[in-house]
C-alpha cells in the first residue's frame, strides 16, 4: 500500500515537557524537526505538576548535588542507576537556570534569585535535616514550564503536528529505527514519518488503573509502539500510589484533610489506622495508610455495593473549620463524590499516580537494549527509565527529569544526526504493513469487545490484582486474567467507521497501547518476590534479614519484559556513579 | 455525529484528570443539544488554557468572557 511519507532530521513524539525540551536542542542546532501531539502541546499532562523542580542550587541555604543525589538513591530505594542520577542532579542547576533564561516565572526571593521550599525526601548533608531545593512558579510549575519551553520551539521553528497519533515505531532489519508510522486525527489520514533520530516522549500509563490521577491521554502509547517493536519495558511493576483519591473519579484529596483531623473509617465505621498504626493513627505515611486501606478493602470491610473503598470522614469538624482550611476538598468532594463531606465521609481509594518505569535508556537517553544503544532511538520523560526513580520516585524529581533527559536526548540526537550520511534509509514494507494491518483491522472487525467494557475490565484487574499492596495469588490470578483480556483487546470492534473524528477509532488505539503497559506491570510485579519501594508484598514482609521485605542478594536488579511470549529477562543495576563513590546499600528510613 | 462535534469531543481531552471528568459528564448529557454556533464558541472556549478553565468550571474564578459564561456554567453543572 502507498502510504505519503514525510522526511525530517528528528522526529519526536509527545509535546510535554520531555519532547519540548528535547525539541529545543535540536531546533536552535538548526535539524529539520517535528513534534508530534495528540494534544496541543501545553495541554499536556505535564500541566497538572504543581509542587516543582528540585536543584541545588543554594539560594536560600547550603546545598549540593551530591546531597541530592543521596536523597534520590535513597527514594529510589537503591534500584536507581547511579550514574544516571549523578548526572541528573548534577545538570539540575544549569537546567533550570536555561528554564530560567527561557522566560519561566520562578517564585523569587527578595535577592532576586529563585525561591526555594522544601519538600518530603529532600534533605541537606545527606539525610541530615530538610533542605529548601524545589524550584516553582506558584501552584502552576507544570503549566508555566510548558508555556516557556513551547515558547522557545516556535522561536526556533520546530514544526508541530498536532493532533496527530503516532501509531508504530519503524525499524530496519538490523533493528536501527527510522521513524514511526502516524495517523492526523481529523481525517484519519497516515504518514510515514522517516528521521535520522527518533524520540519518545509519550508520558505514563497511569490510565491502566481503575483509579488514577493521570489524565485521559496518559495512554502510554510510546511504550505500546516499542513493545510491539521488540524494546523491552524496563521495571514496570513500580507504580507511585496516592492513599487517598476519590473513588470512581481519582482526584486527589490531598493529605492536609487527615492533618486537618480527618478519619478513615471502615465498612462498620471502625476507625481501623487504630490497629495499623496506634500512635499516628491516620497521619501515618502514605505506604502505610495505602496498605491498610487495602487490606481492610480486601478482607471484605470496604464500603459502597462493591465493597471497593474506605470512607475519609470530616464530619466531626466544624463546617466553618472545613470551608475555611478545606475548602477546595468540599468542591471536589461534591463535584466528584457527589458527596458533601460536611455532612457525610467521602470515598477514596489508593490511587495510581506515576509511573517510574518504562523504556530502557541511558543518561544520554539512548534506548538501550542487550547492553547497546538501539541506533536513531531515543526515549526521555515519563515513559523512559533512565533509572534516575528506581522503585520510587522523589517529588518534584519528575519535572527535573523531564528537563535534563529531554535535552540530553536532544544533544546526543544532534550528534547522532550530523555523523549519519544524508541519505535516510529505506524503510521496509513489511514495517508499514504491521502498522497498517493493525489499524485496518479495526475497519472490519466484527463480533469483536467493546472499546469502553474492554478498558474498564483491564483497569479493575489492575487496580484489585496488582494495586499498592500485593498478594501472591491475587498476582498470579490477575496475570491470567489480564491474558485473556489481551485476547480481547485483539478482538475490540468500532460500530463508527468514520474517518473524519473518529475518536472512536482513537481509543481502539490506545487500548491496544495500554494493554501492552498493563500485561508488563502484572508480569514483572508477580515475578518480584521482595518489597522494594512502590511494590510491596504481603508475603515479602519486614524482617531482621530482609527489613522491609527487600531482598537485595537476589532482586538488587531491573525488570526487562519483552512483548515476544512475555519473557522477563534482567540487568543489573549502575552502582558505580560517573566520578563520586557509590552511596552504599542501606535499610530506607526516614 | 457531525465532524464538528467530534472535533470538540477530541478537544475536551485536556491536560488535568479534573476537567476530564467534567467534560466526559458534559458530553454524555449536554453535548448532542448543541447548536453548530454553540460548538464553535465550545470550540474558542477550550482554547483555554486547562488551568483557566479548572479555575472557571471549579468556581474558583468567575469566567471573564461573556460569550463562554453559559457554557461554563453548563459545563460546571454537569
Amino acid at each position: 500500500m502507498n502510504v505519503a511519507k514525510r522526511s525530517f532530521d528528528a522526529v519526536i513524539v509527545g509535546a510535554g515537557g520531555a519532547g519540548l525540551r528535547a525539541a529545543i536542542q535540536l531546533s536552535e542546532a538548526g535539524l529539520k524537526t517535528a513534534v508530534l501531539s495528540k494534544v496541543f502541546p501545553t495541554r499536556s499532562h505535564t500541566v497538572a505538576a504543581q509542587g516543582g523542580v528540585s536543584a541545588s542550587l543554594g539560594n536560600s541555604e547550603p546545598d549540593h548535588w551530591h546531597w541530592h543525589m543521596y536523597d534520590t538513591v535513597k527514594g529510589s530505594d537503591w534500584l536507581g542507576d547511579q550514574d544516571a542520577i549523578e548526572f541528573m542532579c548534577r545538570q539540575a542547576p544549569d537546567v533550570v537556570v536555561e528554564l530560567e533564561h527561557y522566560g519561566m516565572p520562578f517564585d523569587r526571593l527578595d535577592s532576586g534569585k529563585i525561591y526555594q521550599r522544601p519538600f518530603g525526601g529532600h534533605m541537606s548533608n545527606f539525610g541530615d535535616k530538610p533542605v529548601r531545593r524545589a524550584c516553582a512558579a506558584a501552584d502552576r510549575t507544570g503549566h508555566a514550564m510548558l508555556h516557556a519551553l513551547y515558547q522557545r520551539n516556535v522561536r526556533a521553528n520546530t514544526q508541530f503536528f498536532v493532533e496527530w497519533m503516532a501509531l508504530d515505531l519503524l525499524r530496519a532489519a538490523d533493528g536501527r529505527v527510522l521513524g514511526v508510522i502516524a495517523m492526523e486525527m481529523e481525517t484519519s489520514e497516515i504518514t510515514v514519518f522517516q528521521a535520522k533520530a527518533t524520540l519518545f516522549a509519550t508520558g505514563g500509563a497511569g490510565r491502566i488503573f481503575a483509579s488514577s490521577t493521570n489524565a485521559f491521554i496518559n495512554t502510554g502509547d510510546g511504550l505500546g509502539m516499542a513493545a510491539r517493536a521488540g524494546i523491552p519495558l524496563e521495571d514496570m511493576e513500580f507504580w507511585q500510589f496516592h492513599p487517598t483519591g476519590v473513588a470512581g473519579a481519582g482526584v486527589l484529596i490531598t493529605e492536609g484533610v487527615r492533618g486537618e483531623g480527618g478519619i478513615l473509617r471502615n465498612s462498620s465505621g471502625e476507625r481501623f489506622m487504630e490497629r495499623y498504626a496506634p500512635n499516628a493513627k491516620d497521619l501515618a505515611s502514605r505506604d502505610v495508610v495505602s496498605r491498610a486501606m487495602v487490606t481492610e478493602i480486601n478482607e471484605g470491610r470496604g464500603c459502597g455495593p462493591n465493597k471497593d473503598h474506605v470512607l475519609l470522614d470530616i464530619t466531626h469538624l466544624d463546617p466553618a473549620v472545613i470551608m475555611s482550611r478545606l475548602p477546595g476538598i468540599r468542591e471536589i468532594s461534591i463535584q466528584f463524590a457527589n458527596v458533601d463531606p460536611i455532612k457525610a465521609p467521602i470515598p477514596v481509594v489508593p490511587t495510581c499516580h506515576y509511573q517510574m518505569g518504562g523504556i530502557p535508556t541511558n543518561y544520554r537517553g539512548e534506548v538501550v537494549v542487550d547492553n547497546k544503544p538501539v541506533a536513531g532511538f531515543y526515549a526521555a520523560g515519563e515513559c523512559a527509565c533512565a533509572s534516575v526513580h528506581g522503585a520510587n520516585r522523589l517529588g518534584t524529581n519528575s519535572l527535573l527529569d523531564l528537563l535534563v533527559f529531554g535535552k540530553s536526548s536532544g544533544e546526543h540526537m544532534v550528534e547522532f544526526i550530523r555523523s549519519e550520511p544524508n541519505a535516510l534509509p529505506d524503510i521496509p514494507e513489511a514495517e508499514i504493513d504491521r502498522s497498517l494491518v493493525r489499524v485496518n483491522r479495526l475497519d472490519t472487525q466484527k463480533n469483536g469487545a467493546n472499546v469502553h467494557e474492554t478498558r474498564a475490565a483491564m483497569q479493575r484487574t489492575m487496580q484489585n490484582h496488582c494495586g499498592v499492596f500485593r498478594f501472591k495469588n491475587m498476582l498470579e490470578q490477575g496475570a491470567a486474567k489480564i491474558l485473556e483480556i489481551e485476547q480481547q483487546v485483539q478482538q475490540v470492534e468500532i460500530k463508527d467507521k468514520s474517518k473524519v473524528w473518529n475518536t472512536a477509532r482513537l481509543e481502539a488505539l490506545e487500548v491496544e497501547n495500554l494493554i501492552e503497559v498493563a500485561k508488563a506491570t502484572m508480569i514483572s510485579a508477580n515475578a518480584r518476590t521482595e518489597s522494594r519501594g512502590a511494590h510491596v508484598r504481603d508475603d515479602a514482609p519486614d524482617t531482621p534479614q530482609h527489613p522491609d521485605g527487600r531482598d537485595d542478594e537476589n532482586w538488587l536488579k531491573h525488570t526487562l519484559w519483552y512483548r515476544d511470549g512475555n519473557r522477563l529477562d534482567y540487568k543489573p543495576v549502575t552502582l558505580t556513579p560517573l566520578t563520586v563513590e557509590t552511596i552504599a546499600l542501606k535499610k530506607r528510613a526516614y | 455525529m457531525s465532524a464538528l462535534k467530534e472535533r470538540v469531543k477530541w478537544r475536551t481531552r485536556r491536560g488535568l484528570l479534573e476537567l476530564d471528568i467534567y467534560f466526559t459528564r458534559f458530553n454524555q448529557t449536554q453535548l448532542d443539544g448543541l447548536s453548530d454556533s454553540e460548538l464553535e464558541t465550545l470550540l474558542d472556549l477550550l482554547e483555554t488554557d486547562d488551568i483557566e478553565l479548572w479555575n472557571w468550571v471549579g468556581g474558583r474564578e468567575e469566567c471573564p468572557v461573556e460569550e463562554w459564561k453559559g457554557l461554563v456554567a453548563a459545563i460546571r453543572r454537569s
